[in-house]
């Protein structure tokens, strides 16, 4: 009995210890401990009669439930967890034991014990939760290291944490750079605020400000009663109740803002504040690291653009003379791209044969950081020619400097180098221009010359002619002998007068614009000066026609002209052989010009000049005109720059010279086309230019100074033209503006305050582009002849202005028009 | 029987044309311009003979000069063409500023008489 009583006891404390239940045959609660009751918050009572399928989570699946009937009915012992709900609908989860009874008494009866194993259940999940948060926080790392574009990484990582924080709604903003406005980038259920287009403005003491100063992630619980900041409309409109507001970026640097909203009130653990903190964390780091990769990548976009632009070839070589790196401008000028010039050999590939030794050795004192002696620098510094992919040699002027590794070791020798093929071009150019210049100079001091000779001795002439007619007039008719010994005197006479006539007619002076000239008397006269310059042994004939009409051209450029193509003619006969010259007129079908290519038809005076030396080669003919170098064929493009101005054409052919077909020979046709009538007519009557024509004429007079202002007025009227004069350019420009027509020609000063000689004349010009233009200038002018010309300025006379010049400059150009 | 001027650098120019006008004129010649001013301002000068390129002034400036003093001055201009200044014809120009007729050196006696003829005619 005792030991009964003890029993008793004993099954009472492990009864009131354990949580327990009876179920009947349908698994309904038939009876219930305290404990029991207490686990899952209802009375005995409301427990009686319910299943525990009744009662069961919604989460646990049915299966479970079955496998437990099953278990039963086999009379077996259950063992599982099960989730059941607590009277406040919060879940339970029980450890749970369910056996039959084993008695004669209760049949069909199964006793349940239970565990309450909620908060080790709740811990799993949190840890699990955790994991799972870190391991979404890592991936959203490795992402953001992949680069993708922002707005894709904002969008991924607001559904990953909505999603993984059940939350409904969310959205990032991007702050602008002034810190007054937020632009939603990327939303997650939203309805009113829309990516890309809703701004929403940072105001003072808005939730948007409150967390740009906020460092931890700031909580609202209840947007309504919120008391700390003011909550904008549009986070209203979304119809949410709490919402959760994390900085991306610092207070320093802001990048955005990372909101998440709630329909129901949400407060946050630790380690969901934590998860936020953290991808908002990735983010800005994210968005820092490709803000300055983009700025580097610009930065170094920009350096290789200036690398690119700047006209110097850039090469990089290793220490074994390897190409590492070159610009483009380096792969235009060796031609190669740039990605094949990575690993050539510099100096094997593109250093002429010549001078490899010399380039390696140099290479090779540079890397040991010996100082390259001047000797091996010439006039233009350290000039080494290379030949390109083209076997073209381009000359540059190299610069080098050594990249150093930390430890001062040298890593590569940069080389940058400055193309001065052209400036060598250039200079061999300005040699050869200067020598044309020094010829032309030459010509010009030989016509001088010829013009002082000719004045001074037709001055001897007329004496020795005059005295020997007068002579004859007193002497006795029957001195025969003296008769005799005059008019010896007298026909020397005559032929010396003839000469210096022709010596004459190569008037030298070339400041005159086009004329119409007669070419026979001219070339003769040319001729006749020239010959003397020629050796006896070359033969030169003559085919004048003495009855041609007049060209339009230049006389001293022509007679220059004449000379250049002798001085060939005689350079290639080497002193011994045939010229022939033509002057006719002929009529020209279908010919192109050897020059500027353009078919000529028409009649032309030709003058054609011919020898029977070793003549051009046909390719070379095109050239010749505009590239003498190398070439022993002098003036050239002079002859062709003279020809064409006078509206003419060259014509340059090989052909045997008469009968001589051993020879190849050279003719040289210049074309020119023949004056109008009238300018014929007035050539001829040169010397009795009709004067009453020209004095009608209406001079302005521009000068500041007025006592130069009324001389030249004096002048031009005692020459009977009609004068007006100004002292003032602005008047004059004026009176000029209100009756161009008024004026027939100009003669201006050109340092004149307010409105100068050359901008009178441009504006003058403007308006009659025909209007002859004289301009009086002093040394110290920076108007040149070159400007003038481009201002179409008619002529430029140097002050003080002597008054035959300026007299017949004006007859010139009026004579002219 | 008329006064003429004759103004030229050249003294043996100078001597041919005295020598043979002087039967029919009154000749007076003189080396420089300045001279040549004064006997024109001490006689009355029919015709002036003028040398366009000469030292110190040139013949056009002469020329218009006489014109400017002695209106009814007839003027000869002659030249050896093409001077060292000057290097173009000065003989249009001198024309352009009144002279009557020009000769060019060298001219012939019969050339020179005869121009000299015409210029005094048109003077009547």
């Amino acid at each position: 009995m005792q030991e009964n009583k003890l029993d008793i006891d004993l099954l009472e404390q492990i009864y009131n210890c354990s949580t327990i239940c009876i179920l009947d045959e349908n698994f309904k609660v038939i009876y219930s401990n305290n404990n029991f009751n207490t686990l899952t918050g209802y009375t005995e009572n409301e427990l009686n009669g319910t299943g525990l399928l009744q009662i069961k989570h919604q989460e646990q699946s049915n299966n479970i439930y079955d496998f437990l009937i099953r278990t039963l009915e086999k009379n077996e012992t259950w063992k599982g967890e099960l989730q059941l709900n607590h009277k406040t609908k919060n879940l339970i989860w029980l450890d749970t034991t369910i056996k039959p009874v084993i008695s004669s008494v209760h049949k069909n009866r199964y006793i349940g014990s239970f565990i309450d194993i909620s908060p080790r259940k709740k811990l799993i999940d949190n840890l699990k939760q955790r994991a799972h948060r870190q391991g979404l926080i890592a991936i959203l790392g490795q992402i953001s290291l992949n680069n993708i574009p922002i707005h894709d990484l904002l969008e991924q990582t607001l559904s990953v944490v909505c999603g993984s924080l059940n939350i409904n709604i969310g959205f990032i903003q991007e702050i602008s750079e002034n810190g007054k406005q937020a632009l939603v980038r990327t939303c997650y259920n939203t309805t009113h605020l829309e990516p890309e287009k809703t701004i929403i403005d940072i105001i003072e003491n808005n939730f948007l400000e409150y967390t740009l100063n906020s460092e931890r992630p700031v909580i609202c619980e209840s947007l309504k009663n919120e008391t700390r900041f003011i909550i904008p409309d549009e986070y209203l409109q979304e119809k949410a109740c709490s919402a959760t507001c994390i900085l991306i970026g610092d207070k320093k640097h802001p990048f955005g803002i990372f909101t998440l909203l709630s329909n129901t009130p949400k407060n946050f653990n630790i380690d969901e504040v934590h998860f936020l903190q953290s991808v908002c964390n990735i983010l800005a780091e994210a968005i820092n690291r490709q803000n300055m990769e983009q700025a580097l990548r610009h930065e170094q976009e920009l350096s290789r653009n200036y690398l690119d632009v700047a006209k110097v070839v850039f090469i990089v070589l290793n220490i074994e003379g390897k190409i590492l790196l070159a610009n483009r401008y380096a792969a235009s000028i060796l031609g190669f791209s740039q990605e094949d010039l990575a690993g050539m050999n510099f100096i094997n590939t593109f250093i002429p044969e010549i001078l490899k030794d010399k380039a390696s050795k140099t290479f090779k004192k540079i890397i040991n950081k010996e100082k390259v002696p001047d000797s091996d620098m010439g006039a233009h510094g350290n000039v080494t020619p290379i030949i390109n992919k083209h076997n073209k040699t381009r000359y540059i002027r190299w610069k080098n400097s050594l990249l150093l590794n930390k430890q001062g070791g040298i890593d590569a020798v940069l080389s940058a180098g400055e193309d001065i093929t052209e400036l060598l071009k250039h200079e061999k150019e300005q040699k050869h221009l200067e020598k044309q210049l020094h010829q032309a100079q030459k010509v010009e001091a030989i016509g001088m010359l010829a013009g002082g000779i000719a004045h001074d001795f037709n001055n001897i002439l007329a004496s020795i002619l005059g005295f020997s007619e007068l002579a004859f007039e007193i002497l006795d008719s029957s001195d025969t002998k003296l008769h005799n010994y005059l008019t010896q005197i007298q026909n020397s006479g005559i032929k010396a007068k003839n000469i210096i006539a022709q010596l004459q007619s190569i008037n030298l002076q070339d400041d005159t614009p086009n004329q119409a000239i007669l070419l026979p008397s001219l070339l003769k006269g040319t001729l006749q000066m020239l010959r003397t310059a020629l050796p006896s042994s070359m033969d030169m004939q003559l085919n004048i026609n003495d009855n041609l009409p007049a060209v339009k051209i230049n006389a001293p450029k022509f007679n220059q002209m004449i000379m250049h193509i002798l001085t060939n003619s005689r350079n290639a006969l080497n002193g011994k052989g045939k010229i022939e010259i033509n002057l006719s007129i002929e009529d020209i079908h279908n010919t192109s010009c050897s020059a500027c290519n353009t078919n000529i038809n028409g009649s032309y005076v030709a003058l054609s000049i011919h020898d029977n030396g070793p003549g051009i080669n046909e390719e070379k003919i095109h050239k010749i005109f505009s590239d003498n170098r190398g070439s022993t064929n002098t003036g050239l493009p002079f002859i062709n720059m003279i020809t064409h101005k006078a509206q003419g054409h060259i014509i340059i052919s090989d052909s045997h010279l008469g009968n001589d077909t051993k020879t190849p020979g050279t003719c040289i046709k210049l074309l020119f086309e023949i004056a109008k009538e009238s300018s014929t007519d007035k050539q001829q009557k040169k010397d009795d230019i009709d004067f009453s024509k020209i004095q009608k004429k209406h001079i302005m007079i521009v000068d500041d100074e007025n006592s130069v202002a009324s001389y030249m007025g004096e002048l031009f009227k005692g020459a009977g033209f009609k004068t007006t004069v100004f002292c003032d350019s602005v008047e004059a420009l004026e009176s000029f503006k209100n009756t161009p027509d008024n004026y027939d020609l100009i003669v201006s000063d050109q340092t004149m305050p307010v409105i100068t000689g050359d901008i009178l004349a441009s504006q003058m010009l403007e308006i009659n582009p025909q209007l002859p233009i004289i301009i009086c200038t002093g040394h110290s002018s920076l108007l040149d002849n070159e400007k003038a010309e481009d201002l179409n300025i008619k002529a430029l006379l140097q002050k003080p202005v002597d008054s035959a010049k300026l007299l017949h400059t004006v007859v010139n150009l009026l004579t002219d028009v | 029987m008329s006064n003429i001027l004759v103004v030229d650098d050249d003294k043996s120019i100078l001597i041919f044309i005295e020598q043979a006008l002087t039967d029919s004129h009154q000749i007076f010649t003189s080396e420089t311009v300045a001279c040549a001013e004064e006997i024109s301002n001490n006689n009355t000068i029919d015709l002036l003979i003028a040398d366009l390129v000469m030292p110190k002034k040139n013949g056009i400036d002469m020329i218009m000069e006489f014109k400017k003093i002695h209106p009814d001055i007839k003027i000869l201009a002659i030249s050896g063409g093409g001077g060292i200044t000057g290097r173009f014809d000065y003989l249009p120009i001198a024309k352009l500023v009144g002279a009557e007729d020009t000769l060019k050196k060298p001219f012939t006696v019969t050339e020179l008489r005869s121009s000299i003829n015409t210029i005094l005619e048109t003077k009547h």
